[in-house]
C-alpha cells in the first residue's frame, strides 16, 4: 500500500532563499525515496525476512531523521507552506510504514461503510492508497504554488533514475493488487468455510460454499480481459490455477455437509438402537444397523481422502500463487541498495 | 397473551410485604422510563390502564365486586401513579382488603345459585367485555350477571359431556345430565376458592404479582413483571410430567390450561400439530375411557400424565382458532437430538419440499439445544439432494422466538444484505445483518402464514417479501414488531454494564421483560400492528379471533423510520395481477375455503358482540356457528380430500424410520395430514399453476 512520490525536479533559477529552503526539503525528501526503493527492492529480491524488516526499520529511521530535519529548516519570511505539507506527508508514510491505519484513515466510518471484514480489508486498501495519493498530489501542488509565490520556476527535468524507479515500483504495484483482490475475496471466503466446517455448521458453510464459486467463477471471468503485464503472463495463470481450485473446492465442499446430514441421521439411528433391548436382539435389525455402521466407516473414509485430497490441492494452489507472486516481483521491481 | 402466572392464590386480610411492592414498582416505573423503546408518563391515563389491567386479571367477569364497589376503587385507582411515584401501595392495600372478602361472599352466593337446577328457556345472554374494554364493569345488577356466568359454564360442562361425534345439547340431554354438569361446576369453583383460601401468603403475593405486571404491561403487552418463582417457570416452560409429552402448560385468567410452549424435538413438536395458545380439553389413554380435563388444575393434570406412563394418549386440543381436533401422542424422553425440524417431499409434478417451523429455538447459553436455523439449513439441504423444484416454508402458528435465528435462517436465501433494523431504547437504529455471504436456496419459494405467526415469523416473512426471494401465502400475521429483553428488577439498572448471565445466579431477584427494541422492514416500514399482508391471501379461522396485536389497548402504535439501506430486491416476477387471479379461480372455487369464509363471518358477527345466548335453542345456533362449521370444514376435509400431491419422507428419514416403528407411525400420521392440509393444498396449486410454470 505505501507509495511514495517525489518533488518535481527543481532547477535552481534563483540564488535567494526561498530555493535554498526548497532544495534543504528537497533533500530530506529523497533520503526517505531512496530508502523506500531499498526497502521494496529487499522485498522483492530477496527472501530473507530480517533483511527486509531491517530495511523497513532503516526507512523509519530515516523518516524520523527527515521530521527532525524539518525543524531546522528556517521559514522562508515565516512562510510555513513547505513544511507544513511536507510534515504531514512524513507524518502518513509514518503511519503507512508502522500500519497505524486508524491514524490515517476514518475506521469507524470503515466499518459503517463495508459489511465485513474482507469490504472492510478492501475498503481499507483502498482508502490507504488514496490518502496517500492525496497527500502526494497536495505536496507537489504546493511546492507549485510556493514556487509561484516567490517566482521560483520550475523546470521540468528528465526524470531522474529515482523517479523512475518510483513510478516503476507503482505501477507494477498495482498491477499485482489487482490480481491479488481476485485472489483475496476466494481466499477469506475459503477461510471462513473452513472455519465453519470446523464447527460442523452446514448452514454457513453451504452458503459461504455457493459464495465461493460465484466469486471464482466472477474472477475467472475477470481473468479473461486481463493481460499479461508487460507480457507478463505469471500472475494471470497463477490466478487463473487458484481460481480453478476454488472452483473445484467449492463443488467438493458439498461431500462434506452431506456427510454432516447422513451422520446426524446415523446418530440418532444409534442413539435408537442402543436404547432398544428387542431391537438389539431382533436379527433383521441387527442386521440393518450393522449396514448402517459401514455405510457410516465408508463415508468416515471418503471424508478423510476428500479433505486429504483438498488440503493437498489448497496448499500446492497457495503455494503457486505466492511463488508466482515473488516470481513476478523479482523480474519487475527496480533492484537497489 | 394475557397471563395468570401463578394459580394458587389465597386470601387474606394481612398484605405481605406491602414496602418490596412499592419499591418493585417504582422500579419497574425507573427502568422504563430509561429503556423502554417508547415509554410513557406515569399519570392519571397511565393509572386507568394499571386498574384495568389488573381488575381484568382478578375479575375478569366483573362478577365479583359489585358496580358500587368497582366504583369506589376506581376512585381510589386514581392515586396509582402517585402510588408509584412516591413508592407506597395505598390502592394495593385497599383492594387486597376487599378481595378476600368479596371472593369468600361469591362461593356462597355461587353456591346458593347452584343448589337449583337451572332452566335454558329465557331469552337471555352472558356478556362479556371486548379486549378494548377488558377490565371495565358491565352495567348489570352482580347477582343477575353472576348467574349468567355460572349459566354459561354449565352449559359449557353440557357440551364437554355430549358424545364425540354430537355438538347439539337437546333438552332431554340437559333435563337427564344438568344435575351431573350443575354439580361439576360448583365442584371447580369450590376447590378452586379452597386453593385460594388456603395459603394467605400466596394469596398476598398473587395480588402484589398481579399488580405489579398490570403496571408492567401498561408500557405495552409484551412488558412483564416475572417474581423469581415465575421467571423459573418462563424459563423452563414445563413441569417434568408434562414435558415428557413436550408442552409446558400456563392457566389463562378463567383457569383452562392452555399450552404455552412446545418443546423442540419433543413428541408433540414431532406430531406438527400441537401448538401455543391451543387448550386441552380432554385426554383418552389407549384402551381407557376419555378423561375431560377442561377444568382440571394443573396438579391434577400432571397426576393423570403420571398414571399413564408410557402409554400413548389421545389429546383433544381446541386450538386458539377455535377448531377442535385430536392429537395422538405417546409419552417418551426428549432426546438431544441434532436435528429437530422435518423435510418433507410433496411429490407430483411439480415436486415439492416441505418444511414447517414452529418456532424460532435456539441454543441455549449452557450450549443444550441446536439451532433452529442450522436444522432448516440441514433439511434443505436434504431436499436439494431430493431434486425438488420449489420449497415451502410453513410458519403458521409459529409465534417467533430468537431474531438471530431468523437472521441466520434469512441468510439461507439472500445472499447479503441488511434483514431488517432495530431501533433501540436510546432511539439508535442499528441494520440487522445476514451474517454469511452466499445462499443455499434459490430456487421458487413459498412461505406460509397465518394470524398466529408472529414476531421473529413476521420478520422473516416481511424480509423475504421485500427482497422478492418468496411469496407470502396465507392471512396477514400478528402483528408483533417488538424485541424484548429480560433483565434484574433492581434500583439503579444499568443495561450498559449487564451481563445477562448474572441473572441466573442471583435466586432472589425478580425480573422484567421489557420492551427495548422495535423492529423495522428494510424498507423502513414496519409489521407492527399491520402484521405482514401476504402475497395470496388464504382466509383462516383466526380472522374471527380478537387475536392480534393491536386487539391489546395497550399495543404500540405502528410507525416508520427513515432508511437507505443497500438491499437489493429481485426483480418483480409474478404480478399482483396474477395473484389475485389466483385466488378468483383457485381459492374462491375450493369449497372447504367457501366453506370456512362463511364460518368465519359468522364468527365474526357473534364474535363481535361479545355475548353468549344462554337460551337453549340460540346456544345450539351460536355453537354451531361458533364451532359447529369447523367440525364439519374437518370432517368434509378428511372424507373429500383429493390431494393432487403425495407426501413423502426423504430417503434419509426412509432409511431412518426403518429402524424406528414410532417414528414411522408418527410420520405416517403427518403425512396423512399434509395431504389433506387444505392451505397446502392450494400452495402446491400455486406451484404448480403459476410460480413453476412462470420460471419455466
Amino acid at each position: 500500500m505505501l507509495t511514495v512520490v517525489l518533488f518535481t525536479a527543481v532547477k535552481m533559477m534563483a540564488q535567494d532563499d526561498p530555493v535554498s529552503v526548497l532544495n534543504k526539503i528537497n533533500v530530506q525528501m529523497e533520503a526517505v525515496s531512496k530508502r523506500y526503493v531499498v526497502y521494496q527492492s529487499v522485498v522483492a529480491h530477496s527472501d530473507n525476512l530480517r533483511k527486509a524488516e531491517k530495511r523497513r526499520q532503516e526507512m523509519m529511521n530515516q523518516v524520523t531523521t527527515a521530521r527532525q530535519s524539518l525543524a531546522e529548516i528556517p521559514y522562508y519570511k515565516g512562510d510555513r507552506m513547505l513544511h507544513q505539507a511536507f510534515g504531514e506527508y512524513l507524518k502518513l508514510v509514518e503511519y503507512n510504514l508502522n500500519e497505524d491505519y486508524a491514524k490515517m484513515v476514518n475506521m469507524k466510518e470503515i466499518a459503517e461503510q463495508s459489511y465485513d471484514k474482507m469490504e472492510a480489508y478492501m475498503l481499507l486498501k483502498d482508502k490507504v492508497s488514496e490518502k496517500m495519493r492525496m497527500a502526494g498530489e497536495k505536496l507537489d501542488s504546493v511546492q507549485r504554488t510556493y514556487c509561484k509565490k516567490y517566482d521560483i520556476k520550475l523546470v521540468e527535468e528528465q526524470k531522474s533514475e529515482l523517479s523512475r524507479q518510483l513510478e516503476k515500483i507503482s505501477e507494477v504495484s498495482k498491477y499485482e493488487d489487482k490480481l491479488y483482490l481476485i485472489f483475496f475475496k476466494c481466499n477469506v471466503i475459503e477461510g471462513d468455510l473452513l472455519e465453519s466446517l470446523d464447527k460442523k455448521n452446514v448452514n454457513a458453510t453451504e452458503q459461504l460454499r455457493s459464495s465461493l464459486k460465484s466469486f471464482a467463477e466472477e474472477g475467472s471471468a475477470i481473468l479473461d480481459t486481463l493481460k499479461g503485464y508487460r507480457g507478463d503472463n505469471t500472475l494471470v495463470t497463477a490466478c487463473r490455477r487458484s481460481m480453478e481450485y476454488y472452483k473445484k473446492a467449492a463443488d467438493k465442499y458439498a461431500d462434506f455437509t452431506g456427510f454432516f446430514t447422513k451422520e446426524a441421521n446415523f446418530n440418532r439411528l444409534k442413539q435408537q438402537f442402543e436404547g432398544d433391548k428387542d431391537m438389539r436382539k431382533d436379527k433383521a435389525a441387527l442386521d440393518k444397523y450393522n449396514n448402517a455402521v459401514k455405510e457410516m466407516n465408508d463415508g468416515i473414509g471418503q471424508y478423510n481422502n476428500t479433505n486429504d485430497y483438498l488440503n493437498k490441492y489448497r496448499s500446492e494452489t497457495i503455494d503457486f500463487w505466492n511463488n508466482a507472486v515473488k516470481q513476478f516481483l523479482d523480474r519487475h521491481i527496480p533492484v537497489a541498495d | 397473551m394475557r397471563s395468570l402466572l401463578l394459580l394458587c392464590c389465597c386470601i387474606s386480610a394481612a398484605v405481605y410485604g406491602q414496602k418490596s411492592v412499592a419499591e418493585k414498582a417504582f422500579n419497574i416505573s425507573a427502568i422504563a422510563a430509561k429503556y423502554h423503546v417508547s415509554p410513557r408518563a406515569v399519570n392519571d391515563s397511565f393509572a386507568v390502564q394499571v386498574f384495568r389491567s389488573f381488575m381484568d386479571q382478578i375479575d375478569p367477569y366483573t362478577i365479583y365486586f359489585t358496580q358500587q364497589e368497582y366504583q369506589q376503587l376506581q376512585t381510589a385507582a386514581v392515586g396509582i401513579d402517585e402510588d408509584i411515584t412516591r413508592q407506597s401501595t395505598v390502592f394495593l392495600q385497599t383492594i387486597s382488603k376487599q378481595y378476600f372478602l368479596v371472593r369468600k361472599k361469591a362461593v356462597q352466593q355461587m353456591q346458593s345459585l347452584l343448589s337449583k337446577p337451572f332452566s335454558f328457556s329465557a331469552k337471555t345472554y352472558f356478556t362479556t367485555n371486548s379486549e378494548a374494554d377488558a377490565g371495565k364493569y358491565i352495567d348489570e345488577p352482580q347477582l343477575q350477571r353472576m348467574k349468567a356466568y355460572l349459566q354459561w359454564r354449565v352449559l359449557t360442562a353440557l357440551s364437554d359431556l355430549l358424545p364425540e361425534d354430537s355438538t347439539h345439547l337437546s333438552p332431554a340431554f340437559v333435563q337427564q345430565h344438568i344435575g351431573e354438569a350443575q354439580r361439576s361446576v360448583q365442584s371447580t369453583i369450590e376447590k378452586r376458592y379452597a386453593q385460594l383460601a388456603a395459603d394467605s401468603v400466596k394469596m398476598a403475593r398473587w395480588l402484589e404479582e398481579t399488580y405489579l405486571n398490570a403496571i408492567a404491561t401498561a408500557y405495552d403487552p409484551h412488558t412483564e413483571y416475572f417474581s423469581n418463582e415465575a421467571y423459573d417457570e418462563f424459563e423452563a416452560g414445563l413441569s417434568s410430567e408434562s414435558m415428557a409429552f413436550g408442552f409446558g402448560l400456563e392457566p389463562n385468567s378463567e383457569g383452562n390450561l392452555l399450552i404455552t410452549s412446545v418443546m423442540p424435538g419433543s413428541a408433540a413438536w414431532k406430531s406438527s400439530n400441537i401448538h401455543e395458545g391451543d387448550m386441552i380439553i380432554a385426554m383418552k389413554p389407549e384402551g381407557e375411557k376419555t378423561v375431560s380435563v377442561a377444568n382440571a388444575t394443573p396438579e391434577e393434570l400432571n397426576a393423570l400424565f403420571e398414571r399413564y406412563a408410557d402409554k400413548t394418549v389421545e389429546f383433544t386440543i381446541k386450538a386458539a382458532d377455535g377448531t377442535t381436533r385430536v392429537v395422538k401422542l405417546k409419552k417418551q424422553a426428549i432426546r438431544n437430538e441434532e436435528n429437530v425440524v422435518r423435510g418433507w417431499i410433496l411429490d407430483g409434478q411439480p415436486r415439492l419440499g416441505f418444511i414447517s417451523l414452529p418456532s424460532f429455538y435456539t441454543q441455549t447459553n449452557d450450549g443444550i439445544g441446536t439451532s433452529c436455523a442450522e436444522d432448516v439449513a440441514r433439511e434443505i439441504v436434504k431436499l436439494k439432494q431430493e431434486k425438488i423444484d420449489g420449497l415451502v416454508l410453513d410458519l403458521r402458528f409459529n409465534g417467533g422466538g430468537s431474531i438471530e435465528e431468523a437472521a441466520a435462517m434469512l441468510g439461507i436465501f439472500i445472499d447479503i444484505g441488511p434483514l431488517g433494523v432495530v431501533k433501540v431504547y436510546s432511539g439508535r437504529t442499528e441494520p440487522i445483518k445476514d451474517v454469511n455471504r452466499g445462499t443455499i436456496y434459490d430456487g421458487p419459494l413459498v412461505v406460509m402464514v397465518n394470524g398466529a405467526s408472529a414476531s421473529a415469523s413476521e420478520m422473516l416473512a416481511a424480509t423475504l417479501q421485500d427482497y422478492r426471494k418468496a411469496v407470502i401465502v396465507g392471512s396477514t400475521t400478528f402483528g408483533k414488531a417488538t424485541m424484548q429483553v429480560v433483565v434484574p428488577l433492581e434500583a439503579n439498572f444499568d443495561f450498559e454494564k449487564y451481563a445477562p448471565d448474572s441473572k441466573q445466579s442471583d435466586a432472589t431477584k425478580d425480573f422484567l421483560k421489557i420492551t427495548m427494541g422495535k423492529l423495522y422492514r428494510v424498507n423502513g416500514k414496519t409489521a407492527q400492528n399491520t402484521g405482514v399482508v401476504p402475497d395470496v391471501y388464504l382466509p383462516d379461522y383466526f380472522e374471527a379471533a380478537q387475536f392480534t396485536e393491536r386487539s391489546y389497548v395497550t399495543a404500540l402504535p405502528a410507525d416508520s423510520i427513515s432508511v437507505q439501506l443497500p438491499y437489493r430486491a429481485l426483480s418483480e416476477k409474478y404480478s399482483r395481477h396474477t395473484f389475485k387471479a389466483f385466488e378468483q379461480s383457485s381459492v374462491a372455487n375450493d369449497p372447504e375455503f367457501v366453506q370456512l369464509k362463511n364460518t368465519v363471518r359468522l364468527q365474526q358477527l357473534t364474535n363481535a358482540l361479545n355475548r353468549v345466548p344462554l337460551m337453549l335453542s340460540e346456544y345450539n345456533l351460536w355453537q354451531n356457528d361458533e364451532w359447529g362449521d369447523t367440525q364439519e370444514t374437518t370432517s368434509a376435509k378428511k372424507g373429500n380430500a383429493q390431494s393432487p400431491y403425495a407426501v413423502a419422507n426423504t430417503r434419509l428419514d426412509a432409511a431412518y424410520n426403518a429402524m424406528d416403528s414410532y417414528q414411522k407411525e408418527n410420520d405416517d400420521m403427518i403425512m396423512n395430514e399434509l395431504m389433506e392440509d387444505a392451505w397446502l393444498r392450494q400452495v402446491y396449486l400455486l406451484f404448480k399453476n403459476v410460480l413453476i410454470k412462470t420460471n419455466q
